[in-house]
């Protein structure tokens, strides 16, 4: 999805029909992004049912703001990630009103088949607490490269950082994962 | 950053690409580079296995299909509402004086307990059970101001509220809070420069002072957080920190007569001083015209010209600019290379690949160009360093040749290719 330059050219065609009021246009940008949001929600939220709600939000405000949209030589991918960034903030905002600390910590069941190694679930569980107590960029840094598996590019673009900055918070924040995995042990 | 670490970085992307698709194991992916393999198969292993066990599942296609048909949906009734005409609304009853007293005494009522709860509201900080109030306050401010202008000044209030509540936050020692106003922070910039763009028409220069004061004053906060703020939160100060450098650049641009859109995000500087629009072409977007620069009449557009059989699909570099940013300690450099066809229109979708001679450093830096036909690299951090110099070693484009030979700069500050740069005492 995102090698080509064809990409961002549909792109901005999409979104130029869809700011002429084109909604079939709209449906088009969501079908190429919402696997791409959607998993991005997930991986910082944990629950299916928010991961949909919050999706399902950050299309509904891409729209609305797509009027004011200009492309600028981002990608469309970059503008819909800080739509879902607000989106998230706002969740975790309304969260801390509604949900106890524990309520927050509970994971998420990362292995339903039940045949699957509980020493693999437990794993995932001790890799997503030493993640969860990294500095904010690292985190993220990881989500986007690694549990998305998101070309530097784009993650570059998406955090408004070169290409080689971001190589280099990446080597930190695997060393300062590793760091505090080592630790927890 | 260290050398070391700058080249073990490279090394590790370059390795996470065939691992993360699984075209080779993490020992294949390392076997040209044994003196690395020590440092890096453990960061590997772990970025392998983060991938495996926390990889996010891709949404159901249930969701999916219910999902965009209440989002057309929705559109569609907000469009529908949008077009009912409001001139057959009209009230049906009639102001009498003992109703007018009620509403009166209501209104005062709800004046005073509000006054009471906004004010308690503005003192929030994140976290707190009324910041929520707060930020929709703010947000109601924005819908009631009327230019973009406007907006952008409001945008730069806002987001110095929010280092005001990150120093509150930090006095409180509420460490865990000062994500959500670093956040806050960002959006409000991220707000401010999108906005800049569609402001390209006039941005009077009260507001660009006072913007760039704003983002000043942002600097000085920031820099004066990072020494308080315990070292795993400093990373996140730095990243807010570049997004108000960005910021800053884009204003200055923009003050300077440039188009923002030129600016990759966190990407470019023009000069001071620079003469941004060639002489004979005008740059000002399409329908927009520059604030006091005359509304050209509309001419029947021209037929684009048909290109010669004879015409060689050659590129060039025909500018390098440099411009440094930051302090001694933390000095940068940005260049934008311009890449232009034979024939001497910009070309969009070079890959520009280049070289910074920093202590010895052999990195590749790659940029791609806009429809301006510019595209810029950065250095990173230069402290301590006296000069600089960057080297194009390539261009690339799907559909022209390169030709170094015609590589030129009209400023004179480079030969088209190698630009030096001597970076302040």
């Amino acid at each position: 999805m995102f090698e080509s330059q064809n990409v961002a050219h549909a792109d901005a065609e999409l979104i130029s029909r869809a700011q002429a009021g084109e909604n079939e246009a709209f449906g088009e940008l969501y079908e190429r992004y919402v696997a791409l949001i959607y998993r991005y929600v997930l991986a910082r939220v944990d629950a299916e049912s928010d991961a949909e709600d919050i999706t399902e939000v950050v299309f509904l405000r891409t729209f609305k703001a797509l009027h004011r949209y200009i492309e600028r030589g981002r990608p469309f991918s970059a503008f819909l990630y800080q739509v879902a960034r607000n989106a998230l903030v706002d969740h975790y905002r309304q969260q801390r009103k509604t949900e106890s600390i524990e309520a927050a910590e509970k994971l998420p069941s990362l292995a339903p088949d039940p045949d699957e190694s509980l020493i693999a679930k437990e794993r995932a569980v001790v890799l997503r607490r030493a993640l969860a107590e990294l500095p904010a960029d690292y985190q993220e840094v990881i989500r986007l490269r690694i549990m998305l598996a998101l070309p530097t590019t784009i993650v570059g673009e998406w955090l408004g950082r070169s290409e080689g900055a971001v190589r280099v918070l990446l080597h930190r924040a695997l060393k300062t994962l590793r760091r505090q995995l080592v630790g927890s042990i | 950053m260290s050398k070391r670490e700058r080249r073990q970085s490279k090394i590790l992307d370059g390795c996470l690409d065939s691992i993360l698709t699984g075209e080779v194991t993490v020992g294949e992916s390392l076997r040209e580079f044994p003196g690395d393999v020590q440092e890096l198969t453990p960061l590997l292993t772990l970025a392998l296995e983060t991938r495996e066990s926390l990889e996010p599942d891709y949404p159901k296609p249930s969701f999916v299909a219910a999902s965009i048909r209440r989002i057309l949906s929705r559109i569609s009734a907000r469009q529908q509402q949008s077009r009912r005409p409001r001139a057959g609304i009209r009230p049906s009853w009639r102001w009498k004086p003992a109703q007018v007293f009620i509403s009166l005494m209501l209104a005062i009522g709800i004046l005073a307990i509000s006054t009471g709860v906004v004010q308690a509201a503005n003192a929030s900080l994140p976290g707190d059970a009324l910041y929520g109030l707060k930020r929709g306050l703010e947000r109601a401010r924005l819908a009631v101001s009327w230019s973009a202008s406007g907006d952008m000044r409001l945008l730069a209030e806002f987001a110095s509220t929010r280092l005001a509540e990150l120093e509150a936050l930090l006095a409180a020692n509420r460490l865990g809070d000062l994500d959500l106003a670093l956040d806050g922070f960002e959006d409000a910039l991220f707000g401010l420069t999108g906005l800049a763009g569609g402001a390209a028409t006039g941005l009077d220069p009260g507001s660009t002072e006072f913007i760039l004061e704003r983002l000043a004053h942002h600097q000085e906060v920031l820099a004066r957080v990072r020494e308080q703020v315990p070292e795993q939160a400093q990373p996140a100060i730095d990243h807010a920190m570049e997004r108000s450098l960005h910021s800053q650049e884009v204003i200055q641009l923009l003050h300077m007569g440039g188009d923002p859109s030129d600016l990759a995000p966190g990407q470019t500087r023009t000069p001071p001083g620079l003469e941004l629009t060639p002489p004979g072409q005008e740059r000002t977007p399409p329908g927009q015209a520059r604030k006091g620069t005359p509304t050209p009449t509309p001419t029947p557009t021209p037929e684009p010209p048909i290109p010669t059989p004879t015409e060689e699909p050659t590129i060039h570099v025909k500018d390098i600019d440099a411009y440094i940013t930051g302090g001694r300690s933390n000095q940068q450099v940005r260049v934008t290379i311009s890449i232009a066809m034979g024939s001497g229109g910009n070309v969009d979708g070079a890959t520009v690949t280049g070289s910074w001679t920093v202590s010895g450093s052999d990195a590749q830096f790659s940029c791609i160009t806009t429809g301006s036909g510019k595209c810029t690299i950065r250095s990173g951090k230069l402290p301590g360093e006296d000069q600089t110099t960057f080297t194009i070693t390539s261009v690339t484009h799907p559909a022209y040749s390169y030709v170094p030979a015609d590589n030129s700069d009209p400023d004179g500050d480079s030969n088209g290719t190698v630009i030096t740069i001597e970076l302040p005492e």
